[in-house]
């Protein structure tokens, strides 16, 4: 455990260094969260909900969108690829620990970092200018946490399983930058998936995206009901198993790809 | 003229050189030609699901959207292909690669500027070319020539625009030996602020958006021009002159931002 948290603790503190970068990527969440605000604005005037959802609730679901985004910063493919493309991922094998979870605690240290850098900054500024986005219920909040600890890992796995493919391909290219849009449409995060046509709901809940924002977001804001709450957690339970072990999966055959390369 | 002729002929050898050494990695090209679609069919759609459920976003429908997102979109497309070379500006400086064109009795921006065409690029411009026709389509835009000759100027000033804007701002490479960030941040902003029109957001912001960085003239003001609708702001002449002539305004900037910077710059040292 001492090693994981050593880790995670020097990527923290990597990343802080860098303040010129950690200032452009707060901006980079305040453009978001300003054009999405203004766009809700502008949506709602003239109608007081939209599916049954009230603008300040739309607007809390906005700003935690953004939170939540800044938090689930991971850096897993960028140093995967970088570590393979080098070389020192032989090195990584080398250490006595295991390397999925020594990279999932550089990414959480990642996160922390965050939660200084663009969380608290991005919360303040919204709470001054928009509106304090407080949660349906203490106990909806309780559960967000929850929930979103179950996004994190889902979005995580994801990511690392898309790294992993860097192994064969070394370069990942374009693929990033594909997903990223992909969860942009289909996660929620911008726009619910409550708004998209009845067919294309039924589809995507199939798929692990949605979980990622639209279930802690739809449970802060107090819109869906305890028993879809619980269902939703447990959708979200199984995809952290399924992802999880596809991983494991994965990992293990690309370990053997790289002793065949001759690392 | 003998000048010119000669700054073309660099620039058409280079350009080519840039395109023949990516044609070398043809695998890298072909997957990217498939990816790239996909991302703009997110800002599409986006726009099509909010619709559905709005009808109108601060009085703009579907159709006029797409209009709106179309221009966008082929502007960003000729811009990746001719300037995405600023996104990497950074590497430009740590490899020491301005050395080499200073050595050369060439303006440096030129050379720069020139250094790269980027083939996957291309793909960007015919996918932003038929989410254009197709918006087109939707608005019933009507092709008459004095309509074609000012839609050409149009994207064309507004791609000069973006790649003003880029060169601008990852110039600060030179002081701080990174970009990326600054890319991003750039490449989100225009992204968030070209997809919906300009008339959702306050007054103070739209004004900065239209001074200082123009943002608004890449696709509002001339879409607003050729679907009629009123931009709220006044401005001195049609699109068709003004998109272009801030064009340039902001090119001419760009280049004393650059050279600015390369005063700065310091070899890599290699």
């Amino acid at each position: 455990m001492g090693a994981y948290l050593y880790l995670a603790k020097m990527k923290l503190m990597a990343f802080l260094t860098y303040r010129f970068e950690v200032i452009t990527s707060l901006g980079t969440n305040l453009i978001i969260l300003m054009a999405s605000v203004f766009l809700w604005k502008t949506a709602y005037s003239g109608t007081d909900a939209i599916s049954g959802v009230t603008e300040s609730q739309m607007l809390t679901y906005t700003i935690i969108s953004v939170l939540l985004s800044s938090f689930f910063s991971s850096n897993i493919e960028h140093s995967l690829q970088e570590r393979i493309a080098q070389g020192n991922i032989a090195l990584d094998f080398l250490k006595p620990i295991n390397l999925i979870f020594a990279y999932l605690s550089e990414d959480i240290g990642i996160s922390m970092s965050s939660v200084v850098s663009k969380l608290i900054p991005v919360l303040i500024i919204s709470a001054l200018f928009v509106q304090v986005p407080l949660p349906g219920s203490w106990l909806s909040f309780l559960v967000f946490l929850i929930s979103s600890m179950l996004s994190y890992l889902i979005l995580w796995l994801i990511n690392a399983l898309i790294a992993v493919l860097c192994f064969w391909t070394v370069q990942l290219g374009e693929l990033k930058t594909v997903k990223d849009g992909i969860i942009l449409l289909i996660s929620g995060k911008i726009i619910p998936i409550w708004m998209f046509p009845k067919w294309m709901q039924k589809v995507l809940s199939f798929m692990p995206f949605q979980y990622v924002y639209q279930t802690p977001l739809s449970i802060y804001i107090n819109r869906i009901t305890r028993q879809e709450i619980a269902f939703s957690l447990f959708i979200q339970a199984i995809w952290v198993l399924f992802l999880s072990l596809a991983l494991i999966m994965l990992w293990n055959k690309a370990r053997k790809h790289v002793f065949i390369q001759g690392g | 003229m003998d000048k010119l002729r000669y700054y073309l002929s660099v620039a058409s050898y280079s350009m080519k050189l840039s395109m023949k050494k990516q044609l070398e990695y043809p695998m890298e090209i072909i997957s990217c030609f498939a990816m790239i679609p996909m991302m703009y069919a997110t800002g599409i759609l986006l726009l099509y699901f909010l619709t559905q459920n709005l009808k109108s976003i601060g009085g703009w429908t579907f159709p006029q959207l797409a209009f709106l997102y179309g221009i966008g979109d082929l502007s960003h497309g000729i811009m990746v292909v001719f300037s995405v070379q600023n996104w990497f500006l950074d590497r430009y400086v740590n490899r020491g690669e301005f050395d080499r064109m200073l050595l050369r009795p060439l303006n440096v921006f030129f050379q720069f500027s020139v250094s790269y065409v980027n083939i996957i690029g291309i793909m960007d411009v015919l996918v932003g070319l038929s989410v254009f026709i197709y918006s087109c389509v939707l608005v019933k835009f009507s092709w008459t020539f004095s309509n074609i000759v000012r839609l050409v100027v149009i994207i064309l000033g507004a791609a000069l625009i973006r790649s003003s804007i880029f060169t601008i701002f990852c110039s600060v490479a030179f002081w701080t030996k990174r970009c990326s960030a600054v890319t991003a941040l750039m490449n989100d902003m225009l992204e968030r602020t070209t997809l919906y029109p300009m008339t959702i957001y306050p007054r103070l912001l739209q004004l900065m958006l239209t001074l200082i960085i123009p943002v608004a003239f890449i696709s509002f003001f001339s879409s607003c021009c050729f679907l009629g609708i009123d931009s709220s702001f006044r401005l001195p002449a049609d699109a068709a002159v003004m998109t272009p002539a801030i064009g340039i305004i902001t090119f001419i900037l760009a280049q004393a931002v650059f050279n600015w910077g390369l005063r700065n710059y310091e070899s890599s040292g290699s």
